[in-house]
């Protein structure tokens, strides 16, 4: 009977012994050569795990190169928006600016001194420029009352229109010596400035050039800055491709395959991959089975906090720029003269967007997601979402579609001024259905995903509420006819971000950064062209947990 | 020649390639270290091949099992019941090894180390095997009592044919007990099984074994060998 504790020593060698020393001695020691195939399929899958983690690898760089894109692309956007509502604002044109008749007058006399030289030299054109932008600057003094009345506009028509067949005569002179850009540039803004009629075609050119947003109602103090607008927005138009084009580069080489997995450092072949994929140990197959029988229906709820920016441009609504009136408006707000109703509304809308915060934003979502297969899911279902944005205003208009200032909180049907800024806020409440596509690995523990999608939804319920005026609180449902809002809004998002699903459990966790651009605008008149919208967007981060797709029970084999 | 530059250092082809007048410096130098990759693969160090292997070298991961594989095979050969299950664990066991290589602390020879690895495959095996095989026992007496064998009168493959025969759950007992030196309480917790159990199922291998032995005897004596 054999004892509990082992004591044999495998290196005696004796000639006989009991039955544990023969097959000790015999077959402790033996070698038996293995087949020459056993060599082969060991190094196809040892070739299969190698590749198996380059493939990983490789998944890794290609997330972290998407998530940089991304942190590019956000960031790049972010810039342009910021800087495209960061330009100068026209309320500070209007501030520099004087009574029309001084400030044309002395103009005229300086552009007329500046003309010959500007004719001299190529380069003094550009003096003449600064000359005349500087004369709306050197020629500020204090204006004790402001001037908005038809006649002074019509004086200062004819005072431009002095000003204007001067600096036209001028830039004609530049433009036959120089023929460069900027003449040219200064000839339109001459034309367009000495003719009334030619007011839109103005427009035009500053929308040309990035600016679209600010009026052309403070024609005066357009003479003496148009250039400068102009030479920003060249300036801003010229400076773009740069960096855009650094950032294909960047992202270009973010996505190329990094030098430790190009194809010449990977070992094997396509021949030897299929190859070692059909002796791949069966235990592989095993492994991934489960995964094949897991539910394909689950349900998810998703939270999203995120900043929002409405980003609306009321002033180049179509409705705004139907027809302009170019009165002058007030150095401060301490004065309450009557306006038009459209530069008043102009005056608003400047103010509005100059002033426009961005606010916080939540967004709360239950849907169904569908497993196309291992790596895509189908995500859909509904979702309630409340945005919030600020901004100032000094206006109470009676205008009806003055979502920017409230309603009118007097009775007086013309529009007023508050005695300073006021601030405003803005909330937006919506509903409506998501689609989603995920991809993303289904296999347990920690992976990564990403999420692209659009949602369709209805603006229910916007208010807006003016700081200290309750009376000036309006609110817009469904229902509301004068509504300046959008009732349904379409917008894309993309996210992308980390996801933890337990072994043993049913459910997942997902986190990451999410990014929404609304597809048309929030106000209802946007005006412009298609592309040159302002659209909302909001960036923020989204949390969500996905219960079922557990697995089924294991077959028995 | 081949020998020769086998044996030539890298000291020695640097000199050789820097032209004849080193000849002297040769001489009075200190043998030169080995080139490597020019030794051949048996006077290569286990460390040497180790290291070759951990920095992804094909080559001497080949140089590895070629070292080891003819006595893994035979390792395999005893727990497994044919010759393709014994490969399956041989593969499987040498991917185990290779890719935990880093985890050797080469406290101990590495054959110890991969036999260790080889029976741990060749358990995972029996694991997944286990319900699948149903083998007869036979008739056989409780016990028998002891005998002296003459190693000579039996060869490898007669043994190793008999240890195959055995039904799996005594074959895993027998071989981890009476040749890898295991105690029963071990043998019980790498099976899964109490080491009462273990201990049984030896004793009732042992004595298949012996009555197998015993016939066998028989026919030779008879000049009738049989299984």
């Amino acid at each position: 009977m054999a004892s509990s504790a082992n004591n044999h020593t495998p290196n005696e060698s004796r000639p006989t012994g009991d039955l544990e020393h023969l097959f000790r001695q015999k077959l402790g020691e033996a070698e038996v050569a293995p087949r020459q195939h056993v060599w082969e399929q060991l190094d196809h899958e040892l070739l299969v795990r190698q590749n198996d983690s380059y493939r990983r690898r490789l998944l890794l760089h290609r997330w972290i190169a998407a998530a940089c894109a991304l942190l590019v692309l956000g960031c790049g956007s972010w810039l342009l928006l910021h800087n495209a509502t960061h330009l100068p604002p026209s309320t500070e044109i209007a501030a520099t600016t004087r009574p029309a008749e001084e400030t044309t007058a002395e103009a005229t006399a300086d552009t007329q001194l500046s003309a010959p030289r500007s004719s001299a030299t190529t380069s003094q054109l550009r003096n003449g420029a600064t000359t005349s932008t500087d004369v709306a600057a050197v020629t500020e003094q204090p204006s004790s009352a402001a001037t908005a009345s038809a006649a002074l506009a019509a004086t200062s028509q004819s005072a431009t229109d002095d000003v204007a067949s001067t600096l036209l005569r001028a830039a004609k002179s530049a433009v036959g010596i120089t023929q460069s850009e900027s003449s040219n540039s200064v000839a339109a803004n001459s034309i367009s400035l000495g003719s009334s009629a030619a007011v839109s075609s103005l427009t035009a050119a500053e929308r040309q050039a990035g600016n679209g947003a600010y009026s052309s109602a403070f024609v005066p103090s357009v003479l003496g800055i148009g250039n400068s607008q102009n030479e920003l927005g060249a300036n801003w138009l010229t400076a773009r491709p740069v960096p855009a084009a650094a950032e294909r580069n960047t992202v270009a080489a973010a996505f190329r395959r990094p030098e430790t997995l190009q194809p010449e450092t990977l070992p094997a072949s396509a021949n030897m991959l299929a190859q070692a994929a059909i002796n791949a140990p069966q235990e592989t197959a095993e492994e991934e089975k489960p995964e094949r029988k897991r539910s394909k229906w689950r349900l998810s709820g998703a939270y999203a906090a995120s900043s929002y920016n409405p980003n609306i441009d009321f002033s180049s609504s179509a409705t705004a720029n139907a027809a302009l009136d170019f009165g002058a408006v007030p150095s401060n707000n301490s004065a309450l003269p009557a306006y038009s109703a459209r530069s008043a509304y102009q005056y608003g809308a400047s103010e509005y967007r100059d002033n426009l915060e961005a606010g916080p934003a939540q967004r709360i979502a239950i849907a169904a997601a569908y497993a196309l297969n291992n790596k895509w899911t189908l995500l859909t279902g509904v979702e309630t979402s409340q945005q919030r944005a600020s901004s100032k205003t000094s206006l109470t208009l009676n205008d009806t579609r003055t979502a920017f200032a409230g309603q009118a909180a007097s009775d007086s049907s013309r529009n007023q001024f508050y005695a300073g800024q006021r601030g405003t806020e803005f909330r937006y409440s919506t509903v409506g259905v998501p689609v989603a596509m995920r991809y993303g690995s289904a296999k347990t523990g920690w992976s990564l995903y990403a999420k692209v999608g659009a949602a369709v939804n209805l603006l229910i319920k916007s208010s807006t509420e003016v700081d200290g005026t309750a009376a000036a609180a309006r609110d817009y449902t469904l229902s509301s006819s004068e509504s300046p809002y959008r009732k349904v809004l379409a917008s894309v998002r993309g996210g992308g971000g980390v996801r933890y699903a337990p072994a043993a459990a049913a459910w997942s966790l997902s986190l990451g950064p999410v990014a929404e651009a609304g597809l048309n605008t929030l106000n209802q008149d946007p005006g412009g062209s298609f592309f040159q919208r302002s659209r909302p967007y909001s960036v923020g981060l989204e949390a969500s947990v996905e219960f079922g797709g557990q697995k089924s029970p294991a077959v028995v084999r | 020649m081949s020998a020769l530059s086998f044996a030539m250092g890298g000291r020695g082809l640097h000199n050789l390639l820097a032209g004849g007048n080193s000849s002297a410096s040769v001489a009075a130098s200190p043998p030169p270290a080995p080139v490597r990759s020019l030794v051949p693969p048996s006077q290569l160090t286990e460390a040497e091949i180790i290291d070759g292997c951990l920095a992804g070298s094909r080559l001497m991961q080949k140089h590895l099992y070629d070292r080891f594989a003819a006595r893994m095979m035979a390792v395999c050969l005893r727990y497994a019941q044919t010759t393709f299950e014994a490969e399956d664990v041989l593969q499987e066991g040498f991917v185990t090894v290779f890719t935990n290589l880093s985890k050797f602390r080469r406290e101990c020879p590495l054959e110890f180390w991969i036999r260790r690895i080889m029976i741990n495959a060749a358990l995972r095996q029996h694991r997944r095997n286990s319900g699948l095989v149903a083998m007869s026992e036979g008739e056989y007496p409780e016990d028998l009592a002891g005998e002296e064998f003459t190693l000579s009168n039996y060869a490898f493959e007669e043994l190793l044919t008999l240890v195959q025969e055995l039904a799996p759950r005594y074959r895993m007992v027998f071989n981890l007990f009476a040749i890898e030196g295991y105690g029963h309480k071990e043998i019980g917790e790498l099976l899964g099984i109490s080491e009462g159990t273990s201990k049984s199922q030896y004793s009732r291998a042992r004595v298949i074994l012996k009555t197998k032995l015993e016939r066998l005897d028989a026919h030779r004596s008879n000049g009738i060998f049989r299984k």
